[in-house]
């Protein structure tokens, strides 16, 4: 681990936004209303294109609670995006939990995806009330999550 | 949920013991295996025909250590195609640990409770993410 001798150590904040990636507006707004719902106090993000997604998460200093991204979608699909994300040190080292939420899920995505290191490959339920169950189990379980602490070396 | 067995990898007996009872309790029927080293699951995970549900690991072990074995798993093309979900379990989870499990692209990462329906609510939640999540062998 490349970690240099000085550290500074901050504690990534569970109340840091949840970014969704999600070229289906209709979708979108389905989101909107379960949120509001759950009223968690997480600001919540939303992103049709994948492309401005990529930018907010490299340029930002915001460190995100979690990250739900849809994989199929135009110019950089999921899967090609959480590659860039991946690959980017600083990104890399805030953390951040990063879940797949696909309408399908084939075995050979899952695969893939589980391969590139995600933390969760959802299929959405088409039911409102399940879609909002579902949201529910990945927020908690990832509140209740040791938080990673968001670890950057001092140094340059 | 799928039945493959959870792999629980936790040198200390008596905590082995707990997680068994704490497992039953709530009514999760998949075979529970234990290891006390990371050696030994490597092996087993290299000829078993299993598929395995979860990894339940510890962090501090005597000889490859937690972390070592996720990093092992995750550098083996074979190991890493299971698509196994990897959690830690940890009793002190110092900082540095935490960082780097999670710049392991760990599945999560909790503190052990104290009390025992802490720790069943712990396992819970854990299988309930896991079992509502597509990994490779549910799909």
């Amino acid at each position: 681990m490349p970690l240099e001798a000085k550290l500074i150590f901050s504690v990534m904040n569970k109340s840091g936004p949840i970014i969704i990636i999600e070229d289906d507006l209709d979708d979108q707004e389905v989101l909107i209303d379960i949120f509001k719902e759950l009223n968690y106090r997480n600001e919540i993000v939303f992103f049709s294109d994948s492309e401005e997604a990529l930018e907010f998460l490299t340029a930002t200093k915001v460190e995100p609670f979690l990250v739900l991204s849809d994989i199929n979608m135009p110019k950089l699909n999921g899967m090609e995006l959480r590659e860039k994300v991946h690959n980017n040190e600083d990104l890399r080292m805030k953390s951040i939990p990063y879940l797949f939420f696909s309408t399908a899920a084939e075995q050979k995505q899952v695969i893939e995806a589980y391969s590139r290191s995600i933390q969760g490959f959802f299929v959405k339920p088409p039911d409102y009330n399940k879609l909002k169950a579902t949201i529910r189990k990945i927020i908690e379980y990832w509140q209740e999550c040791v938080s990673p602490n968001y670890i950057k070396s001092a140094q340059q | 949920m799928t039945h493959g067995p959870i792999l629980v990898l936790e040198d200390d007996v008596d905590d082995q013991e707990l997680y068994q009872d704490c497992i039953k309790a709530i009514g999760i029927n998949n075979p529970v295996r234990f290891f006390s080293r990371a050696e030994e699951l490597i092996d087993y995970l290299l000829k078993t025909e299993d598929q395995p549900f979860i990894i339940v690991s510890d962090v501090n072990l005597p000889g490859m250590t937690g972390l070592e074995l996720k990093q092992y798993i995750q550098d083996n093309p074979y190991l890493r195609a299971k698509g196994i979900p990897f959690v830690f379990i940890s009793t002190n989870a110092d900082k540095v640990a935490v960082h780097q499990a999670h710049a392991l692209g760990v599945q999560g990462f909790f503190e052990k409770p104290y009390k025992f329906e802490d720790v069943q609510m712990m396992f819970q939640k854990i299988f309930d993410y896991w079992a509502l999540c597509r990994h490779v062998n549910n799909t």
